[in-house]
């Protein structure tokens, strides 16, 4: 994966993760580091701990690899110098959404918020918003599994108060 | 699958537009309350939704059918606006962002309703107050005193309106960035706003054509701009800190500037009271070098000028 040149033999740190299903993940510190929840497990503790396993209750296994992935290649971008240009920062955004699903980009969203990680929630929260522009509401529902819980009578009366939202504009 | 938290269904919030964001409050009761709920309002670019193909025309040029037009669509805008910050200030929740653009036919008889907004967003303790008033005739809309009172407000942004009846004592503790843009000020002002407000580090004067003199002094400025104020006729500026000075505008005599830090200046023709270019004379040439004298950090000067009698090789 992102450790192809590491030119030097200085050792980098890792640190082990274990997602929600008990596999373990070792990663470089910096990386880990990305991740609020997993540094606030250190804070204090700087050297003592590093051995220990971070226990990440709310991440399936399922989504380390690519939530890795998008941090090691995140943060190499914002090492280099000069900055890469942004037609190769944006190639790798749309690779790394490309083959998600809707239910697997959820999840992401999920687990970027327990991580607590900003760059990878802000990215993950535009791209939800980005399938959901000038859909339906049925879609969108369907979208995020949401559960209508209005009666016929209450949602019809949300979109005559807000008509306006759900047809073009008026005829005048 | 389970649901997403509600703070990443307000993340997803802010990627989509105004309009967006009203179509979620129909999926479900628990979107409706994080409807009600989203903390940034951008009525800015929701005026112009609302008024449509009339948003960049001139109202003063409207034929009849369309000022009925305006004013229909403007009505709707308004009772949008009204209901949904009523709505919320329900809540007794914290306003992040509160963006309005509007445009006015009728200063007087409309500046209630936005004395009332403001007023809202003020209590909601509005972070970032951004107010864009679009005047066609010479009326302005005047700010509410209250403003100068908004202490968890850290960026004001202003365009188009008036600020008046500054208060003796101005509580803007949080404030760290200023624009103010085509806004009817005094010297007073500004020299209160830059004095008074302790974390004030940016701070935009850009065609307020009224303005004669600014005086400036903080020891907290970061980056001043001040561009396009056609009647200014006095500097005097102290600022030690400042990391950041850009001037563009006809050079004036005699500059009191301390700043030691890089400058861009940009130098144009001076304008009359039609506001015609004036031509450039022996005059503006020497307040032009007068200018230039006063800094010796000057990275950039531009002279964006233009001129009958003088050739300039």
């Amino acid at each position: 994966m992102a450790s192809s040149s590491s030119s030097s033999s200085t050792q980098v740190k890792k640190i082990t993760l274990k997602a929600a299903d008990g596999k373990h993940f070792e990663v470089e510190e910096p990386v880990a580091m990305e991740m609020e929840t997993v540094k606030s497990f250190f804070v204090g503790n700087e050297d003592a701990m590093k051995d220990m396993v971070v226990p990440l209750l709310n991440v399936s296994s399922e989504h380390m690899p690519a939530i890795l992935d998008f941090y090691r290649n995140h943060s190499e971008f914002r090492k280099r110098t000069p900055p890469p240009p942004a037609e190769e920062v944006k190639a790798f955004n749309e690779a790394f959404l490309e083959n998600k699903s809707d239910e697997q980009l959820m999840e992401m969203i999920m687990a970027a918020n327990f991580l607590n990680t900003k760059e990878l929630l802000n990215f993950l929260t535009e791209a939800a918003a980005n399938r959901i522009k000038n859909k339906s509401v049925e879609y969108v529902r369907a979208f995020f599994g949401i559960e209508n819980d209005f009666t016929p009578e209450e949602e019809a009366r949300i979109r005559a108060e807000n008509e306006w939202a759900f047809d073009g504009l008026d005829e005048d | 699958m389970d649901e997403l938290p509600d703070f990443t269904i307000h993340h997803i919030m802010i990627y989509l537009s105004a309009k967006e964001v009203v179509q979620t409050s129909v999926l479900s009761k628990k979107w409706f309350n994080l409807y009600v709920s989203f903390a940034i309002f951008d009525f800015h670019e929701l005026y112009k939704w609302f008024i449509g193909d009339l948003s960049n025309k001139n109202p003063a040029t409207f034929r009849k059918n369309e000022t009925i037009r305006f004013h229909k669509r403007l009505n709707r805008f308004t009772e949008f606006v009204d209901a949904f910050l009523v709505r919320f200030s329900n809540q007794k929740l914290c306003m992040q962002k509160f963006r309005l653009l509007i445009g006015l036919l009728d200063v007087e008889a409309s500046s209630f309703l936005h004395d009332k907004w403001i007023e809202l967003a003020l209590r909601n303790g509005v972070k970032e107050l951004d107010l864009n008033v679009q005047i066609y005739k010479n009326a302005m809309y005047t700010l509410p005193w209250t403003i100068f009172t908004a202490a968890s407000m850290n960026a004001l942004t202003l365009e188009g309106c008036k600020l008046e009846h500054i208060p003796e004592i101005i509580r803007l503790y949080s404030l760290k960035c200023l624009i103010l843009n085509k806004v009817a000020i005094n010297k007073e002002i500004v020299q209160k706003l830059t004095s008074q407000c302790p974390l004030l580090e940016g701070l935009k004067v850009s065609s307020c054509v009224l303005i004669v003199r600014i005086t400036i002094s903080s020891y907290r400025l970061k980056k001043l701009s001040i561009s396009s104020c056609i009647k200014l006729k006095e500097i005097e500026i102290d600022t030690p800190n400042l990391l950041y000075f850009y001037h563009s505008n006809h050079p004036i005599l005699t500059p009191i500037v301390n700043a030691p830090c890089p400058w861009e200046l940009h130098f144009k023709n001076a304008i009359d009271d039609l506001g015609n270019k004036v031509d450039l004379d022996a005059q503006w040439f020497l307040n032009m070098k007068d200018f230039l004298g006063v800094s010796n950090q000057i990275r950039f000067l531009v002279m964006d000028v233009w001129s009958k009698r003088v050739q300039i090789a």
